[in-house]
């Protein structure tokens, strides 16, 4: 009898205390301590296939321009913010085939395009069909540009890397790896099979990421930051403290450091996203 | 040790009947697609139905777990079992290690004879791949899913035996109790991982890529994967599940009733 008794007791007190935990999240949830996965998906650019590389090197004044546009398929990108009113671009289209002669031949009839439409201009390939012997054509852009000039992105199977801009940003990326440094200006972003590192962000970020992982290291000596952050099927972790709502497979969480000014707005699906201030 | 092997020879024997009865249906299962192939079901949809007593086998396994503890108060066998002179965690393991074994024979029949029944048709389509991929990779990988599903049943296993010993310390609704405990014994053991979780933070990750050798399939792609496993918060987990498992093991020797 006196068995049943305790038995009871403690089953019972686990039951209220079980109540408790899931009405009100006393011990916290489990969603955010179980099962951290980070995945990680690097490109190897290891064809093995005969390459040739030809390098175009093209300039702009960007006294009339509001914006530079870069459209890449396959490469990498990397752009610096600097005190200049010109946009330098050093270009390099690497072209692999079944064959050297191949590679060579379709390298050099392939061009740069650096257009200008009203305020705005454009870098992008011009390449028309491309015959079966070629295997891949990949385009590796380094480029210098006014800081405060706003910048767009559209790419795929890239790695990007940004530094020292203050202007807007808009990024558009899939299957690609972007890294970011001294970012102060806003930040319009979405990312597919992405993985996202902004290092010292100091500006307002729009983002949404379907199964990727971002990282923000917010710059400390920014005025402050407003968060609105919802994620879905992944893990929200970092040293900013939010106010999290917890919901099935999903959390929402918002907060404010200093003054609020800059706007992080971030939505990600199947993806992890950590938030640390500097 | 000798006293565990006859108790283990004791829950197999009783186990015999339904590891005959599970694999045979196994077999016939994977038998009939076999011929529902060659009648024209294509063989992506073949697979799919194969994995249909996968789904029902864990269900089986928490069914036969409470089945194997229950036997011993039907049958009256209880009072025996526990005038003798073995510990009770002797018990609970026996039971255990038994229900895993027939976990192994069963799932050992399904696989081996889909092995043996479409050896034809999967080299028939995925030859080439075959032939790429080294037989090890396949034999290794399959045994560490192996590990990860006996890792998982051994916990279901623990927490439907605590479930059930708990039932029989409480006088009426014993079903009712049995599944109240299991559910708040599953709270339990995730809370636990929760609390004790800032204690393992300094392990290290594990590195699936590496464990799983994904770098034999990923060299036939432009990609490298890294996935690391953080498992901090199920070492808690795994030490509230194995105090459970001394708990019960202790209720069934010292607290419970063995008149029903």
């Amino acid at each position: 009898m006196r068995n049943r008794r305790i038995t009871l007791m403690i089953l019972v007190a686990l039951t209220i205390l079980a109540g408790l935990d899931l009405r009100f999240g006393v011990i916290g949830s489990a969603e955010q301590e179980f099962g951290r996965l980070k995945f990680n998906i690097t490109y190897n650019d290891n064809n093995s296939y005969p390459s040739h590389t030809k390098t175009e090197v093209l300039t702009m004044s960007a006294a009339d321009l509001a914006e530079l546009a870069v459209v890449s398929k396959e490469g990498m990108i990397n752009v610096y913010g600097i005190d200049t009113d010109q946009i330098t671009i050093t270009g390099k289209i690497t072209v692999s085939a079944v064959n050297q002669e191949d590679a060579q031949n379709y390298a050099e009839a392939l061009e740069l395009q650096l257009k200008q439409a009203a305020d705005r201009a454009e870098l992008s390939l011009l390449e028309a069909e491309r015959p079966k012997a070629v295997k891949s054509v990949k385009t590796s852009y380094e480029i210098t540009m006014p800081k405060h000039l706003d910048l767009a992105i559209d790419a795929e199977y890239n790695q990007i890397s940004l530094a020292d801009l203050t202007g807007a940003v808009a990024l558009s990326a899939g299957f690609s790896s972007v890294q970011t440094k001294n970012l102060s200006g806003s930040v319009d972003g979405t990312f597919d099979f992405t993985n996202t590192e902004f290092e010292n962000f100091g500006g307002s970020l729009s983002s949404e990421h379907n199964f990727s992982n971002l990282v923000l290291n917010l710059d400390g000596n920014s005025s402050g930051f407003t968060f609105d952050v919802e994620v879905n099927f992944g893990k929200l972790g970092g040293n900013v403290k939010l106010d999290q709502a917890v919901g099935e497979n999903e959390f929402a969480a918002l907060g404010q450091v200093g003054d609020g000014k800059n706007q992080i707005m971030i939505g990600a699906h199947f993806s992890n996203v950590d938030i640390n201030l500097r | 040790m000798k006293r565990f092997l006859r108790l283990l020879g004791k829950d197999l024997e009783a186990s015999k009947l339904p590891i005959l009865f599970n694999s045979g249906l196994s077999i016939v299962w994977i038998a009939f697609l076999r011929y529902r192939y060659e009648a024209g079901w294509s063989l992506g949809m073949v697979f799919i139905l194969m994995t249909i007593p996968l789904t029902f086998l864990p269900i089986w396994l928490m069914w036969q777990t409470y089945q194997t503890l229950r036997t011993e108060w039907r049958e009256k066998t209880t009072y025996t079992l526990l005038l003798l002179p073995i510990p009770g965690w002797q018990i609970t393991l026996s039971k255990w290690t038994a229900l895993l074994i027939e976990f192994t024979i069963v799932l050992a029949a399904l696989v081996g004879s889909a092995l043996l029944f479409f050896l034809g048709p999967i080299n028939e389509y995925y030859g080439s791949f075959l032939q790429a991929v080294p037989l090890t990779w396949f034999l290794r990988n399959g045994f560490l899913l192996y590990l990860g599903a006996l890792a998982t049943f051994s916990s279901f296993i623990i927490l439907v035996q605590l479930a059930f010993i708990v039932s029989k310390l409480v006088g009426r609704f014993r079903g009712l109790a049995a599944l109240w405990t299991l559910l708040l014994a599953t709270w339990l053991v995730e809370r636990v991982g929760i609390i004790l979780d800032p204690l393992f933070r300094w392990l290290p990750p594990i590195h699936i890529e590496q464990l799983f050798r994904l770098d034999v399939i990923a060299q036939y792609t432009n990609y490298t994967p890294e996935i690391a496993y953080h498992y901090s918060a199920e070492v808690g987990s795994w030490l509230a599940t194995l105090g459970l498992f001394l708990l019960s093991s202790w209720l069934l020797e010292n607290w419970i009733e063995t008149d029903d």
